[in-house]
């Protein structure tokens, strides 16, 4: 065939190849530099390197490299590896955990100080930095204010101070937030001891306050009673009094219509009833009214008199 | 070579070397007949074989049309997509955003356009469970004012000492659901790396927050429903501030509780609340127990007193009557009555007691008297019960 027609056709496929690599899509999210044998390729409007944003781009083929970065909002986590440990005011121990929102700021320097590489930048700019603000802020206040009663200023100091970390890499840091707060285990420990004893003594002093109020009521209810029963017996012997003393009434009442024959009476009474059962013995002289006709000639004489 | 000349009468055949051929192959020949069955195959006509024929450029330019058009139409039939009720498309000219699709159908320039379709209806859901520092407590912070009069002997933890004012760290275990759904698919895609994770860490740290400004009881008690809107109140915002493209759905505080190691004393509060309830009750059932039995008995001694009184009266009253009954007949008369009375007297004691007799002059002799031998049935002891009514009456004479 014709060798000028081989030619063609594969000039042809190279060509496409070559231009294919002249062109070069960046995705949402990311931005790119492109470095032209060692050198970034430069915006031609200022003396500071293009960026190229999403979309479509030439560049020269094999010759100019695309270095491409995420550009979305990334997150630095203190690991459960290496966690931080700070000291308070008063000296105490506390772990924390916190994240740093950060963004690349400048490529160009971004690429040119950590090589483009967004753990290294974590590592080696983010983390130490971080950790040294959040110590210092911790240093500066009591646990309790750290945790509750300052803990929104010094948040916001935080963030303060950490903002201005990174600009000589191009980053900037956009957000730190406290994830979690924890005690030393020891501390930890010792705080569940005091929370449970502190309970306990919370269970005792109900329970101790229950028969104290349950003493009372039943203190009360006793008096309660003791106070009706004296009222009744007071009032009880009142009426038995009253009663005796109607007795007492009706008998002199009576009595006294006739006062020694009462006395007559009531000794008859009183004679027969004492002397009453083969126990009592007397010991008598046969003489008296009784035994006016006890001797032999008393009878006679008796009823002469008479 | 060159073609017999007509009227020559030679076979034209080129192949056959013909009477005067006796040479090989021509090879020129061959592949002239190769290309002309290609290009009959691609329906070109086939060139002469005396050098370039320029081609036809209706039959060239048909076949390349035809495939053209062929791949024309495959490549816009695959441009069809179709987006999900549920979901919505974000699509990318060239990597760079252009728009994002409702549901239905939808065409794009295959290998120019790029789409992604994200579920907007979806809600994910995750759980966050841990233990917080809520703030420290101080004596007065016991619920109901329950003053111990004791300080807690035990050691708080090493800060609270050198703080002076003696506060208690405390620790509460805390169960958290958050449900999420994407609402914004370019900002959930491109402006945050890893957005899922970042929500369970921002929710983390509100929860922290919101935890570390409440006291321990407050958290199991009342504060429940403030620590739950505070929480949302702070992940919306914060979301917000970083543009996530994610929403919150609900946020559901799903258990508060004494840390596990603490379960059990805190268990005890309850009961010896109900405990002290108890104490109470019985108390008070003893009371509406006691008073009334007590009223009953003060009735009680309020009706015998009565009775006594009542008894005593008619007694008197009887008593009374029957001496006077005994007065009017003695009025009438008096020694007859007297002398009667006088001698039943004395005849029922004799009667019933036991007698000795001494017929003596009062300055005799001392008389030895065993009245114990004399009269057998006596019995030392006054005491002895007067059951026995003997017929005989022991009487013992003495005379002297």
């Amino acid at each position: 065939m014709t060798p000028t027609k081989m030619l063609i056709a594969t000039l042809a496929i190279v060509v496409v190849f070559v231009s294919m690599n002249g062109f070069f899509t960046i995705e949402e999210g990311e931005n790119a530099l492109v470095l032209r044998l060692g050198k970034m390729v430069g915006s031609t409007k200022t003396d500071s390197p293009r960026i190229y944003r999403p979309g479509l781009h030439a560049k020269i083929p094999f010759v100019d490299q695309v270095r491409v970065f995420d550009t979305r909002m990334q997150q630095l986590t203190t690991s459960t590896l290496k966690p931080l440990t700070v000291v308070t005011k008063e000296q105490t121990y506390l772990v924390v955990e916190y994240f740093a929102k950060w963004r690349i700021d400048n490529l160009a320097k971004f690429y040119t100080s950590m090589g483009g590489s967004v753990s290294r930048a974590a590592d080696t700019v983010l983390e130490p930095r971080i950790n040294d603000i959040v110590r210092t802020e911790y240093g500066k206040r009591t646990s309790d204010q750290a945790i509750s009663t300052d803990r929104a200023n010094m948040m916001a100091a935080i963030k303060a101070q950490a903002t201005h970390i990174g600009k000589e890499q191009g980053i900037v840091v956009l957000d730190v937030q406290i994830q979690q707060i924890t005690l030393p285990k020891d501390v930890m420990d010792s705080v569940f001891k005091r929370m449970e004893t502190e309970r306990k003594q919370f269970a005792e002093a109900k329970r101790a306050e229950g028969m104290e109020k349950s003493e009372e009521v039943r203190a009360l209810a006793d008096q309660k009673v003791t106070v009706i029963r004296a009222e009744a017996i007071k009032q009880a012997a009142a009426i038995r009094a009253q009663g005796d003393k109607q007795a007492a009434e009706i008998y002199a009442h009576a009595y006294s219509a006739d006062p020694h024959f009462y006395a007559f009476y009531r000794s008859m009474e009183a004679y027969v009833k004492s002397f009453r059962n083969k126990h009592d013995v007397l010991v008598l002289k046969p003489e008296g009214q009784f035994f006016n006709y006890f001797h032999t000639d008393s009878h006679m004489s008796a009823a002469a008199k008479k | 070579m060159a073609w017999n000349k007509p009227g020559d009468g030679e076979d034209p055949n080129p192949w056959g070397g013909g009477k005067n051929n006796a040479g090989p192959p021509d090879l020129d020949k061959i592949f002239s007949q190769i290309f002309n069955k290609l290009r009959q195959l691609l329906r070109f006509k086939p060139v002469t074989t005396t050098g370039w024929q320029r081609p036809e450029s209706q039959g060239y330019g048909v076949g390349l049309g035809m495939c053209a058009l062929a791949i024309f139409v495959l490549w816009v039939l695959a441009g069809f997509y179709i987006v999900n009720p549920a979901e919505q498309a974000v699509v990318l000219r060239w990597g760079k955003f252009t728009a994002v699709q409702n549901p239905g159908l939808h065409w794009m320039a295959r290998f120019i356009e790029t789409k992604t379709l994200v579920d907007v209806q979806k809600v994910y859901s995750f759980s966050l469970t841990g233990e917080f520092l809520t703030k420290s407590s101080e004596q007065s912070d016991l619920p109901n004012q329950i003053s111990i009069s004791n300080k807690p002997s035990v050691t708080s933890n090493a800060g609270a000492i050198a703080d002076g004012t003696d506060k208690s760290k405390n620790l509460v275990n805390v169960e958290l659901n958050i449900q999420y759904r994407i609402s914004d698919p370019r900002a959930y895609l491109y402006n945050v790396a890893n957005p899922d994770s970042t929500i369970q860490d921002v929710t983390a740290g509100a929860l922290s927050d919101a935890i570390g400004k409440m006291k321990l009881d407050d958290v199991l008690t009342v504060g429940r429903e403030w620590l739950n809107s505070s929480v949302e109140d702070q992940l919306r915002q914060v979301l917000a501030s970083y543009n996530t493209g994610l929403e919150i759905v609900a946020v559901t505080l799903r258990r508060v509780q004494a840390p596990d190691q603490v379960r059990a004393a805190f268990n005890d509060v309850n009961r010896a609340d109900q405990d002290r309830a108890t104490y109470i009750q019985q108390a008070q059932a003893y009371a509406s127990k006691v008073v009334p039995l007590a009223r009953g008995e003060a009735a009680r001694i309020s009706a015998d007193a009565t009775g006594y009184q009542q008894k005593v009266m008619l007694t008197a009253q009887a008593d009374v009557a029957k001496f006077e009954a005994l007065l009017n007949v003695y009025k009438v008369s008096p020694d007859v009555t007297r002398e009667r009375m006088f001698m039943d007297a004395m005849q029922t004691i004799l009667q019933n007691t036991s007698k000795v007799l001494v017929d003596l002059n009062a300055s005799s002799n001392l008389l030895y008297l065993p009245i114990e031998k004399m009269i057998p049935s006596l019995k030392p002891s006054a005491s002895f019960p007067m059951a026995t009514s003997q017929e005989q009456t022991n009487t013992v004479e003495v005379q002297s």
